[in-house]
């Protein structure tokens, strides 16, 4: 699979910063959502410092100048624990559980295989969103090299639409999962764009 | 725990005159906490997208270049940056990385030069992706725009593009704009920085590019807190008959302020229309309730303060002729004076430059007269100087569309701070 995990092999970190971003990034493919106030906020700085302090995470490969590097194996390590402490493990259990083991048997402790394609967060989706909608053009321009791979049509989804006659000759379609923008002006702008778009579909104003 | 912003709040005068409906000016001064140390700076994941197109030849992408690099320079290793250049075609010019070879990054920007037309709406999605794709929880994610042009290929729709920007920000990334000249179009570049949740900056010379960039790089370093509203509850009989700021107001009735900066104090000035009370009164006249989200918290933890607007009554006659708080006075002659630019572009877009250079003349008179015992403030000083400068434009129409762009930009920063002086 062209994003799996196990891309990142070769990928070194330095310093804790590094190791924890990777993680924070990636943790939602392996960590399921949890409910507020229990143990699972992001991986950062101090969260990495802890578990290795407490042996959860190996200690680090070696040095470059004043940071410590981290690999493939740490990043598992601390993909693991954050799992196992959703799965509401104890630290003790989850050290025994992950300590000593290869990095085949971490990925098989995140259950890698079964990933799916890879959750993208809300921001990247919006974003490739709008790239599709100008997919022709921006397939055709765009110039290596591309930071993600182009994306395709999503496949149609089924949805449930509403129509709405406005006044006789004017129709709206309202998708079932549609949300208001929340600001005054963003709702002035939906509106001018409403008549925007009926204009430049050729309607003359009524005499 | 982390620090709250200070709320102040200041009355016109100390004492109102009992016994008479009455319109009083209040100021609320918010301002936000230093952070604990510089080393909490909250990390920062941007990207630069940069407009080579054509007309940046010669002296601005040159000084474009260097504000570049001197970003670069002010970031840390724990930070990311990415590269964006563009104008028909984007090109991805550094993936997002961390900022660990400063000069290796510094050497691929030295190699930037200007080419042909303008594909805003694209290279600020690619922009943002580089920066969505490593989005850091609690740090500022952030798109630097930069360019001096139309959108000219692609999504060109400006509703469109300033939508996007919200919805965008609604999902973490936020966007600055920095518009260059005198041709590019700051009824995108300010809005787009307004619903994206980042700072307008309007560079008039090229060589304000490297002040410009640094005041950017220092506003967010220093930033405390993000999606910051104020509610406004008047209590029976009391009308809020004027925010002067113009803040957008959000469908459940609160007004959306500017990031919290540490150093950057926001005035709001709000106009009351009071009821007659008794002398010796003390009158709860409005609650107010500011919510914001600290910066480096996961973004659901918000955290609010309440404040009470106290009036006091006097039946003391001459209290009236107590000169007013020079604080509150201030602040809304240079917010009447924002709103007089607004109200001039709406003449300028009319086509009608008289009426505009007549309403810049005429606030520039009252703002004359109103602030004349504070003639030796250095923020009076500079927005009479500007006033003047309006005017002087306003009369030449080889001027006006530099004279439309620094009025819409002096009058979105002038709503959104409390000092002047330093951020302009």
């Amino acid at each position: 699979m062209k994003d799996s995990i196990r891309n990142l092999k070769a990928q070194k970190y330095v310093g804790t910063a590094q190791l924890a971003d990777e993680a924070a990034r990636l943790i939602s493919r392996f960590v399921p959502k949890q409910e507020r106030g229990s143990v699972s906020e992001l991986p950062d700085e101090r969260m990495v410092r802890y578990y290795s302090a407490e042996g959860l995470i190996s200690p680090p490969e070696g040095k470059q100048g004043p940071a410590a590097v981290y690999g493939y194996s740490h990043l598992l390590q601390l993909l693991v624990v954050k799992r196992l402490q959703a799965e509401h493990l104890p630290i003790r259990k989850i050290k025994e559980l992950v300590g000593g083991k290869s990095e085949r048997e971490l990925e098989q402790l995140l259950d890698i295989d079964k990933q799916r394609v890879a959750q993208k967060n809300p921001a990247t989706e919006y974003l490739e969103s709008l790239l599709r909608s100008a997919a022709p053009r921006a397939a055709a321009r765009m110039q290596a090299p591309a930071a993600s791979p182009p994306v395709g049509f999503a496949a149609a989804q089924k949805s449930a639409w509403a129509r709405v006659e406005i006044e006789p000759g004017l129709e709206l379609h309202i998708r079932e999962d549609y949300q208001l923008p929340a600001d005054t002006r963003e709702r002035q702008r939906l509106a001018r764009r409403m008549l925007n778009e009926i204009e430049n579909h050729g309607v003359k104003p009524r005499k | 725990m982390t620090k709250k912003p200070a709320i102040e709040i200041i009355t016109e005068r100390p004492l109102l005159l009992a016994g008479k409906q009455q319109t009083a000016d209040v100021l609320i001064r918010i301002t936000p906490p230093r952070p604990d140390s510089l080393s909490k700076r909250p990390r920062l994941n941007l990207s630069l997208v940069l407009d080579r197109s054509g007309s940046m030849q010669g002296e601005k992408i040159a000084r474009a270049r260097e504000a570049a690099k001197f970003c670069i320079d002010q970031m840390l290793a724990q930070d990311r940056v990415s590269l964006v250049i563009f104008d028909d075609v984007v090109e991805v010019l550094a993936p997002s990385q961390p900022v660990e070879n400063k000069e290796a990054i510094k050497q691929m920007i030295s190699r930037i030069t200007a080419r042909n037309s303008t594909a805003l709406h694209e290279a600020w999605v690619r922009g943002g992706i580089q920066v969505s794709e490593h989005l850091i929880e609690g740090a500022i994610n952030r798109v630097l725009l930069i360019t001096d042009g139309l959108a000219n290929v692609g999504e060109t729709n400006v509703d469109r593009i300033i939508t996007q920007a919200s919805e965008l920000a609604a999902r973490g990334v936020s966007t600055s704009t920095i518009g260059i000249g005198s041709d590019f179009n700051e009824d995108l570049l300010i809005p787009m920085a307004e619903a994206g949740r980042g700072n307008a900056w309007h560079v008039e010379e090229p060589s304000d590019m490297e002040r410009i960039f640094a005041t950017e790089m220092e506003g967010l370093v220093a930033q405390v807190g993000h999606t910051v509203s104020l509610g406004l509850t008047p209590a029976d009989g009391v009308r809020v008959a004027d925010v002067l700021n113009d803040f957008e107001v959000t469908h459940t009735g609160r007004y959306k302020l500017p990031n919290l900066v540490a150093g950057s104090p926001i005035d709001v000035v709000i106009r009351l229309n009071v009821p007659a009370r008794a002398a010796g009164e003390k009158f709860k006249a409005l609650d107010l309730r500011l919510a914001w989200n600290p910066q480096g918290a996961p973004s659901s933890e918000r955290e609010v303060i309440s404040e009470s607007i106290v009036l006091e009554f006097t039946a003391a006659a001459d209290v009236e002729k107590i000169p007013p708080d020079e604080r509150v006075l201030k602040a809304v002659q240079l917010l009447m004076a924002a709103r007089a630019r607004r109200e001039a572009i709406a003449d300028l877009d009319r086509g009608d430059a008289a009426a505009a250079r007549a309403r810049v003349a005429g606030i520039a008179y009252s703002f004359a007269q109103a602030c004349a015992p504070m003639m030796a403030d250095a923020d009076v000083q500079q927005e009479a100087q500007r006033l003047q400068d309006l005017q002087a434009e306003l009369s030449s129409s080889a001027d006006l569309k530099m004279a439309r762009k620094k009025m819409s930009y002096q009058s979105y920063s002038l709503s959104r701070r409390g000092k002047q002086s330093k951020s302009q």
